[in-house]
């Protein structure tokens, strides 16, 4: 059983990304053995009214409801972004998705701490992509920069009932990023751009076990990119299941009872 | 055969057979037989003569600790020529390693590179050359794709691999598309799916090799761009292995 926690769906603006519909996502994810995985979508990264975005994404994944743990894109730096959580909330989104750097806000701004109020209130995760690919290919034109990640630990500390999520985040380049990991049980970054020989296995006695949750950012990225690191890496049977599922229920509450 | 053409190992000069022996459990994993290593402990970037000659040892000594699973590339330098000539006749005509880097002290287009290029051709190996396009901006002495089709359309009995696919692989892979003297290899960036289909796709899957620019980066998150691309088998096999054992020579 696995539960992967960094997925998107739909249409991303600068190339074409195979698998992004929900049937061929289905297939591959069938192809892997990937049992549900945590939705949003490409689009809502950059159009400016997200909730458009939130609507087409429950729509495409009604027929495969029980594989997918959809994340409602909010913007809290965009008007009446409250009426679209409410919305989100009402159709059954399973938690919140956050782009700051295209949504243009930081994590220290006002709206952020509206955000996580509201995200406690209902009892909601909240992940945050620190970016969505290497800057170094972005379009020459719209060059985003990564998320500025040094207040997360305060964050994290304040909002100590919201479950976060970092997603495409190296934390080992962050002494401050590790060390609120280790220190805030709240608090998970996913594997998908892990990078450096065996780094799984070199993070978990850093930031504990718990902390780390399986996510692939496919089908952006090759999902067999993830899934080769759980290999990769030296790990006990305590820890693999932790990581590719246990972490993740416990995140988004997911308690998928047949595994694929 | 799984080759990895694109290895760097890190550590203390001296401590060259402990960097292996850290390495070789997590290739094992990954069924990875061979890797090809280049480059010194640590990164150089600018290096002198003195230095090249002693990361090319360096990456000798790393061939003799586990002589069937490393092969290795002497690193020559366009501003060391003199050096960089004498390395490729001691370690390669003479020697145990397989081909050549060039890195990012000065552009591969530069006719500074001519005499190692040519001379890379009569001793019939490979030139590894980094490349990469990005939209943040190059270092000054840092090698395009279109560096490389300058270079390798001067030397056509000469042949390259143009590593990260140009990091910009889709213009990096059309670039060089027509050039066939220029395979690519696919490390180096994060593993963007499409990536490898794309090389297949404009270089044929004979032109396409697997490596992964580790230990910076992962084993498995480059392997991956091979396992999980959308190729045919006969393709993947190409591209994992039997590529590397051919440009190469293992």
């Amino acid at each position: 059983m696995i539960v992967d926690c960094n997925a998107h769906l739909g249409h991303w603006p600068f190339r074409d990304i195979a698998n992004s519909a929900p049937e061929q996502f289905i297939a591959l994810m069938d192809s892997r053995g990937i049992t549900q995985a945590a939705v949003a979508t490409f689009q809502s990264v950059v159009y400016a009214d997200v909730h458009p975005a939130n609507c087409w994404l429950m729509e495409a994944i009604a027929p495969f409801a029980e594989r997918f743990l959809p994340q409602a894109t909010i913007n809290p730096a965009f008007p009446a972004w409250e009426r679209d959580l409410e919305t989100a909330i009402a159709a059954g989104f399973r938690g919140l998705r956050l782009y700051p750097n295209y949504h243009g806000y930081e994590l220290s701004d006002d709206c952020m701490h509206d955000l996580l109020d509201a995200a406690g209130e209902n009892r909601l995760p909240v992940t945050i992509h620190q970016r969505m690919f290497d800057e170094r290919r972005h379009h020459p034109r719209c060059i985003v920069p990564a998320v500025e990640l040094s207040a997360i630990g305060e964050l994290a500390t304040q909002y100590h009932d919201v479950s976060l999520l970092l997603c495409n985040c190296r934390p080992y380049q962050s002494e401050p990023i590790m060390e609120a990991l280790s220190a805030c049980a709240n608090l998970h970054v996913d594997i998908s751009v892990l990078e450096g020989v065996g780094r799984l296995e070199t993070l978990i006695p850093q930031i504990g076990v718990h902390s780390i949750v399986f996510g692939s950012h496919a089908p952006y990225q090759y999902l067999d990119a993830a899934l080769l690191k759980l290999r990769e890496s030296c790990l006990s049977q305590t820890d693999m299941d932790a990581i590719v599922y246990g972490n993740a229920q416990r995140l988004f509450g997911s308690q998928t009872s047949e595994p694929v | 055969m799984i080759v990895d053409c694109h290895i760097h190992l890190y550590g203390e000069p001296d401590a060259v057979a402990a960097s292996v022996e850290r390495l070789l459990p997590y290739a094992d994993r990954l069924d990875i037989a061979k890797l090809i290593v280049s480059l010194g402990h640590a990164l150089c970037p600018k290096p002198d003569a003195a230095r090249i000659a002693t990361d090319t040892e360096y990456v000798v000594r790393a061939v003799e600790c586990a002589p069937d699973r490393l092969e290795g590339l002497v690193y020559a330098s366009p501003n060391h020529v003199d050096m960089s000539l004498k390395l490729m006749e001691r370690h390669i005509a003479s020697g145990p390693l397989k081909g050549v880097k060039l890195w990012i002290c000065r552009k591969c287009s530069d006719p500074a590179c001519d005499p190692i290029a040519a001379y890379a051709g009569e001793l019939g190996v490979p030139i590894l050359v980094h490349t990469w396009m990005k939209s943040t901006g190059n270092s000054p002495g840092e090698s395009t794709s279109y560096d490389l089709l300058e270079l390798a359309t001067r030397h056509p009995q000469t042949a390259f691999v143009m590593a990260h696919s140009g990091g910009d692989w889709e213009r990096g892979l059309r670039t060089v598309a027509d050039q066939t003297n220029i395979c690519a290899d696919i490390c180096g960036g994060d593993p963007e799916a499409g990536q490898t289909e794309y090389g297949v796709q404009w270089l044929g899957a004979e032109r396409v090799l697997y490596g992964s620019d580790a230990t910076g980066r992962s084993l498995a998150s480059q392997l991956g761009k091979v396992i999980g691309a959308s190729i045919s088998d006969e393709d993947r096999r190409l591209v994992l292995g039997e590529n590397a054992v051919r440009v190469f020579g293992l």
